[in-house]
């Protein structure tokens, strides 16, 4: 907006001055048109600015013409018609001559022709036609010829005159005026105007060739610009003295009107000659020294072992040097115009040609590389390296340029160079981030921050990090972490390249980074990175999902542990035990199940209670549980309890919903199964109640024994049943002992066991023995039931002799303890069980206890372990009776099922049932020995020994000892003749009244006594008899029994 | 086995007698084997045999037996038969007991001459 303003002011004020002048010096009457130097003014202002301008330029002509029309009196009408015509004018000129030469250089003869022919002819022709139309129709001037006439020549003349001035001043034009010239124009210009005033002062007409002289020395030795501005003064000084009293006319006898024409007309004449004078010269000038330029240029170039070329304006190649030739073995115009390029490597070709095209469309200096195949077909690496020709003028000629050999040099740079504009090409290629940065570090030469060199797109998009070139680390990135800067100062010092993976939370992202040294300086590194940070949420989501299905595997599994074991442990207790220490650690540090009625049952992980601290309620409590939840257990028929799970290790963490959602599912799954236990339990304690019921309280069957019995039902609810024991008193004084197991459980094997017993108990009086009995019993057994199954050990026990005999169905043997220790398995009496089979005779066996020996029947829960052989159960059994045999039949028992069922909870019934021999009074001997002959010899000195601590009279002691050792003498020879020896049982007991009571018993072969006393045998029983106040001998198929009484001493002790 | 249950000892008295000394105890587990022992020392003498009883701390009905067996033997052969009893030792109370007195020449002690004990 500015600039037009400028511009119509500028013009405004030269048209007013040039006009104003005009109007001093001839008037304004309209009568005379001359010299006019605001014409010049407007033409020289149109071809100097653009066209767009043109409109303020005429604007401001027009406006001024008509302001001036008016001042000097001049009506609207004809200043209007002034203004068009001097608006006409140089728009004609301007147009006409900007069109054949675009940038008017008066210089050159070709332009200073179109000025001359456009602007300073054709345009004040138009011009002088209007401006004579508007004098003759609109001011009232005649003499439309006359007035176009002076109008045509005075406008010209002003064109000429200002129009050369301007155009040739103005800044940039022409190429040479010699500044050693200039004090010589100076003085021509001041010799012409004093001449020329000196001329019309003077009026001696002769002096006007000096002016004219000296304007043609201007033009032959200056140039166009001396010549204009010469011209102007000349011009200027003629036009001021024309306008006075000099009538140079005079002389020539015309009129002022024809005088001044002349004058002017010559002026314009002489002006055009030394114009054109002044631009001839310059041009030939210049021409020659151009060729001479041109010529030597050459020479020297084809002289200079460089390869050298000369391009025209068109980029054509218009010389190449003899170097380039003998390089490229081209012809000696073979190159020329764009054929060089054919010499350069066809990789490099299009580049070499952009690189040029685009360097010459700038005019600027430039420097390519390309291979350049030498004569012999090899390629060698060029510098090609051209600077733009100037004219002058400063018009673009062309370039000029040399090309050097630099294939030594590349290949010395060697792949160092090529790698690096290769790997830059990579870089900037390729989608990684790269960039080149140097270390900025502190006064202490700590690392304080880095400094991008160089970047390539990719880092821009990657980072979000414009214009990073130049600028610093932490000026982009305020909060860059320290570490990234510390690990690049090590990369770039430690001179290894380090690959790592990190995130940066100031940029929001994860890189994969390879950083690397550059250079030797220790400062340089470079960087190559990919942003990870998708790839890294994936992986994030896919551990995320990995951990959540390892999760779900691990609570699957411990679910199906959970329900697994909880299934194969009967009863509420033990399931709800085996919940609570499964679930710890695994989901919880503490676990408690709270029950209505019940024990809390607790299980807390190892290592957070102190050892001796109680498990008890209060541990949920003591302990610091930072995350918990509770989750109720449903066990149905409205038995409610509640699961707590506690955690209190720090490095767990804590219950998330999904955890909730977990133990919830678990828990009423288990609910199910505490359920099922429940009714289970219920079941199981029925069973019990009724097995209790039909087991018999209170065991005092016979002074002589005392008995006691244990029953434990399985741990498995399902187990509970079927074991029974008995002892009963015989019609005869004997004892009836029972253990027996009926195969089956629950409730329904109960009600069996009471049955058989119950049987078993009935029929034994009708049995002539246990095996007769157990056959009784199978028939019972398979009438009511044929699918029963049982065993049973069966025992009768004669108290008062310690005589046994028993039989087993099936049933493990029982076990008898002597007082001192020895234990003996009775083994024999063995068949099938009771079952639904034909057994055939059973058979029984036969021994005798010594008194105060244990017998210990049981059942076979007691001594079955599950991957353990019976025989181990049997040794442990027979070790526990052993050792406790000292105890009473209750502690021996508990003993028992201390020992035996301590280990593990038994999987099945037990019964065991304890039975002791009353002992022989203290005082009485007891003597078991086998029956052997040479027994004899230390059975007699234990009698000796008790006779004697007894003081019995030497004569009493001979004969008790007498009748015993007979006694033993033939139980020893008799009883077991013909069969493996059996024991000989001698006891001996004070009586009530002093006397003594001796019993001697065998288990064999019942023989009569003899009387016969031929071979002395007889004489043993006359002893017995002879010595003894009593003598009974008593004997069945079982065995004898020898009762020798003594009569109290005759003597008294001492 | 521990030390024999009896021991014999064979001997002449100045009399030409078999003088056979019992120790220990005599039952049905040894006496068979005293009866051969004490039969084979017997069976050379003519002059009569003594069985000295008196250091015997039994002696059973089989022991009886024995010496009822060589009394038997030795007469037949017309050869004397001795038992030496000491009244009061366990030999003296069976053969009292037993009366067997009676059959067997029994004397209290070794230098007697057929007078049975006292009683």
């Amino acid at each position: 907006m500015r600039r037009p303003l400028l511009l119509f002011i500028v013009v405004a004020a030269g048209y007013a001055a040039g006009s104003q002048l005009s109007f001093s010096w001839f008037g304004a009457d309209g009568t005379s048109a001359s010299f006019f130097p605001a014409a010049g003014v407007t033409l020289a202002a149109l071809v100097l600015v653009e066209r767009r301008l043109w409109p303020v330029v005429l604007g401001a002509a027009a406006a001024t013409e008509v302001l001036l029309d008016l001042v000097h009196g001049i009506g609207l009408a004809p200043s209007l018609g002034y203004a068009v015509a001097n608006t006409v004018q140089p728009l004609v000129g301007a147009l006409l001559l900007t069109s054949v030469r675009p940038r008017v250089d008066l210089a050159r003869t070709t332009d200073l022709v179109a000025f001359i022919l456009c602007a300073v002819i054709a345009g004040p022709a138009v011009g002088a036609v209007a401006g004579a139309s508007t004098n003759a129709w609109l001011d009232g001037g005649d003499g439309w010829a006359r007035f176009a006439g002076e109008w045509w020549v005075g406008d010209g003349l002003g064109v000429l005159v200002i129009g050369a001035l301007i155009l040739s001043l103005r800044p940039g034009a022409q190429a040479s005026v010699h500044a050693r010239r200039l004090p010589e124009a100076i003085a021509i210009a001041a010799v012409a105007a004093v001449s020329t005033w000196a001329l019309f002062w003077l009026d001696w007409l002769p002096l006007v060739f000096v002016p004219a002289a000296l304007l043609l020395v201007c033009g032959f030795r200056l140039d166009t610009r001396a010549v204009a501005v010469t011209g102007t003064v000349v011009a200027f000084i003629a036009a001021q003295a024309a306008s006075g009293d000099h009538a140079y006319w005079r002389d020539l006898e015309v009129s002022p009107q024809v005088g001044l024409l002349y004058l002017q007309l010559a002026l314009g004449v002489l002006l055009i000659a030394a114009l054109a004078i002044a631009a001839e010269v310059g041009e030939r000038e210049r021409t020659a020294v151009a060729s001479a330029t041109a010529a030597r240029f050459m020479e020297i170039a084809d002289a200079a072992p460089a390869m050298l070329w000369v391009t025209d304006a068109e980029d054509h190649c218009v010389f190449l040097s003899r170097g380039w030739r003998e390089f490229t073995g081209q012809g000696a115009s073979e190159g020329l115009g764009f054929a060089w390029t054919n010499a350069i490597h066809s990789d490099d070709r299009e580049a070499a040609g952009h690189g040029f095209v685009a360097a010459s469309a700038e005019r600027r200096a430039f420097a390519l590389d390309y291979r350049l195949r030498r004569a012999d077909g090899a390629y060698r690496w060029v510098i090609d390296s051209g600077r733009p020709r100037l004219g002058p003028d400063g018009a673009f000629l062309g370039y000029v340029g040399s090309v050097i050999d630099a294939h030594e040099r590349k290949q010395a740079e060697g792949a160092l160079t090529e790698s690096e504009a290769r790997l830059r090409t990579i870089f900037s290629s390729i989608d990684e981030g790269y960039c080149l940065a140097e270390m900025i570090h502190d006064a202490a030469g700590r690392a304080i921050d880095y400094r991008f060199l160089e970047t390539n797109a990719m880092f821009e998009s990657m980072t979000g990090l414009g214009d990073a070139v130049g600028r610093t680390a932490l000026e982009m990135i305020p909060d860059l972490e320290p570490y990234w800067i510390e690990t690049y100062a090590r990369v770039a010092s430690g001179g290894e390249p380090h690959r790592f993976e990190s995130g940066s939370e100031a940029m929001g992202r994860w890189f994969d980074v390879f950083a690397t040294p550059v250079g030797l300086s220790g400062q340089r590194f470079a960087l190559v990175f990919k942003d990870v940070t998708e790839r890294r949420r994936a992986d994030t989501a896919l551990r995320e999902s990995e951990i959540a299905e390892r999760a779900a595997r691990r609570r699957a599994e411990l679910t199906a542990r959970v329900l697994g074991e909880m299934e194969a442990t009967g009863g509420v207790r033990a399931r709800t035990g085996r919940l609570v220490s499964l679930l710890v650690p695994q989901v919880a540090d503490v676990a408690v199940v709270e029950m209505a009625g019940e024990e809390s049952h607790i299980s807390v992980a190892s290592g957070l209670l102190p050892s001796g601290d109680p498990l008890d309620e209060g541990v949920v409590d003591r302990l610091e549980i930072r995350s918990q939840m509770v989750v109720p257990l449903d066990l149905g028929a409205g038995v409610e309890a509640t699961l707590l799970l506690g955690l209190v290790d720090p490095e767990r963490p804590a219950y998330t919903p999904d955890d909730v959602a977990f133990v919830g599912d678990v828990a009423e799954r288990v609910g199910l199964l505490l359920a099922r236990a429940r009714v289970q339990d219920e079941e199981r304690q029925i069973g019990l109640r009724l097995q209790r019921a039909l087991l018999p309280d209170d065991l005092e069957p016979h002074p002589g024994v005392s008995v006691a019995a244990r029953y434990a039902p399985a741990s498995d609810v399902l187990e509970v049943g079927g074991d029974w024991y008995d002892a009963f008193a015989l019609p005869d004084g004997r004892i009836g002992l029972v253990v027996g197991d009926v195969v089956g459980h629950g409730i329904v094997a109960a009600a069996d066991m009471g049955g058989l017993r119950v049987a078993l108990a009935a029929l034994a009086p009708h049995a002539s023995g246990p095996a007769q009995l157990l056959t009784l019993v199978h028939d019972f057994a398979r009438e009511r039931d044929p699918n029963s199954f049982a065993t049973v050990g069966y025992a009768v026990l004669d108290a008062s002799t310690g005589a046994l005999s028993y039989a087993s169905a099936g049933h493990p043997p029982m076990l008898a303890v002597s007082p001192s220790g020895a234990t003996r398995w009775l083994a024999q009496g063995r068949s099938a069980p009771l079952c639904n089979l034909d057994v055939g005779d059973r058979p029984e066996a036969a021994t005798v206890l010594e008194p105060g020996s244990l017998l210990v029947a049981y059942s076979d829960g007691l001594v079955e372990r599950r991957g353990e052989p019976l025989s181990a159960g049997l040794a442990r059994l027979e070790a526990v009776v052993r050792e406790r045999r000292d105890g009473t039949v209750d502690e021996i028992c508990d003993a028992v099922m201390d020992v035996l069922t301590s280990e593990s909870a038994p999987d099945d019934d037990t019964v065991v049932l304890c039975l002791r021999l009353a002992p022989v009074d203290a005082a009485s001997l007891s003597r078991v020995f086998p029956a052997r002959p040479e027994e004899l010899r230390a059975m007699r000195a234990a009698v000796r020994e008790w006779l004697d601590a007894r003081e019995v009279p030497r004569e009493e002691s001979t004969g008790a000892l007498l009748a015993v050792g007979e006694a033993c003498a033939n139980a020893v020879e008799h009883a077991y003749a013909g069969r493996e020896p059996g024991t000989v049982v001698l006891e001996m007991a004070d009586d009530d009244d002093g006397g003594i009571t001796v019993r001697v018993r065998d288990f064999g072969a019942w023989r009569p006594p003899t009387t016969a006393t031929s071979n002395g045998r007889g004489r043993g029983t006359e002893i017995m008899r002879a010595v003894t106040r009593e003598f009974v001998r008593r004997g069945d198929e079982g065995g004898t029994t020898v009762t020798l009484g003594f009569a109290p001493s005759q003597r008294v002790p001492g | 086995m521990s030390e024999p249950l009896a021991h014999v000892e064979a001997a002449r008295d100045a009399s030409g007698r078999v003088v056979l000394t019992v120790s220990g105890e005599i039952d049905t587990s040894n006496a068979a084997g005293l009866e051969a022992r004490m039969a084979d020392e017997a069976g050379a003498a003519a002059a009569g045999v003594v069985v000295d009883l008196g250091a015997v701390t039994y002696i059973d009905s089989q022991g009886l037996r024995l010496l009822v067996e060589l009394s038997r033997r030795l007469s037949a052969t017309g050869t004397a038969f001795t038992v030496v009893a000491p009244p009061g030792g366990f030999a003296a109370e069976v053969l009292e007991i037993t009366s067997m007195g009676t059959l067997l020449h029994v004397v209290g002690e070794l230098g007697g001459s057929g007078a049975p004990p006292a009683s």
